[in-house]
């Protein structure tokens, strides 16, 4: 039998993340696309135990606007218990659980760091913010 | 069916598809809290009075629901009271904790930091020794959450 956890989350991610941005688990795969496809790069590093990444992923993530919103960047999504995401997250000085790096991948440079869940309003804020910092245009 | 008959039973279901979930949500937690507070401490939360005697601090608002100061503390003579428990009304767990106190501690005094998961009433009580029970309530409004 499935477990109930494993279950949303897939069904988190067909749902909600399906046909919109860019999701990688893979960071050099992810920052190779976003340099191809001139996008930011968001980290997105996560714990499968922490409940307030449960909480953007389910209601967070999964709307609409923020959806929209995150087109614009291409995203890591790191597991911190994971070597790959234990690894990135020494690099960045990630602490806690949720934390977004926002990351220029032409300049190699982070943008900005926000740690801790937020309302959609709040992230939609977060994710204009950093992309006004980026060099995109249009935010 | 007539027009009024349509239109009152019109408003009455979007009233209940507007008030009934959330009514449910509150009834909900609650029961989550008084099933913890029964089995943790033998008494119904309504048997439990609120009293000014038990000096609960806490923010109004937290920055982060990772990491919220609490501190508990009580002019009654120390030798008068068994315990001190934390219990957080919305957290997936409402127990925080419970200290136990002897008169080495001096007075009733206890601060840590503990974790919320939304915006909730943290509650503070005294188990006194006669086999009563004291408490003091304060909401703390959660706007950003993490794990550390």
């Amino acid at each position: 039998m499935i477990p109930m956890k494993k279950l949303i989350f897939v069904l988190v991610f067909l749902l909600g993340f399906a046909g919109a941005s860019e999701w990688f688990s893979d960071p050099i795969s992810g920052i190779e696309y976003a340099k191809k496809e001139q996008k930011p790069v968001m980290f997105y590093f996560h714990s499968e135990h922490c409940p307030y990444c449960l909480q953007m992923e389910t209601f967070v993530f999964t709307d609409e606007k923020v959806s929209k919103y995150m087109d614009k960047f291409v995203v890591i999504s790191l597991n911190v218990d994971t070597q790959v995401g234990r690894l990135w997250s020494k690099r960045f000085n990630v602490f806690g659980t949720p934390t977004f790096v926002f990351y220029d991948p032409k300049k190699d440079t982070v943008m900005s760091i926000a740690f801790g869940s937020r309302s959609k309003e709040d992230f939609i804020k977060l994710l204009f913010m950093a992309c006004e910092r980026s060099h995109i245009k249009k935010c | 069916m007539d027009r009024r008959r349509f239109l009152v039973l019109s408003v009455l279901g979007v009233a209940s598809l507007t008030f009934v979930p959330g009514l449910m949500r509150t009834s909900l937690a609650a029961s989550k809290l008084e099933e913890d507070i029964q089995k943790r401490l033998g008494v119904s939360l309504s048997q439990i009075k609120e009293s000014a005697d038990v000096k609960l601090q806490a923010p109004t608002i937290a920055e982060s629901g990772a990491n919220v100061p609490v501190s508990v503390e009580s002019d009654i003579p120390v030798e008068k009271v068994d315990s001190i428990w934390i219990f957080v009304d919305n957290n997936p767990s409402p127990w925080i904790t419970d200290v136990k106190l002897t008169p080495m501690n001096g007075k009733v005094y206890f601060a840590t930091r503990i974790k919320m998961g939304q915006t909730s009433n943290v509650r503070a009580i005294l188990k006194l020794k006669d086999g009563s029970y004291l408490m003091a309530t304060k909401e703390v409004k959660v706007t950003v959450g993490g794990c550390g």
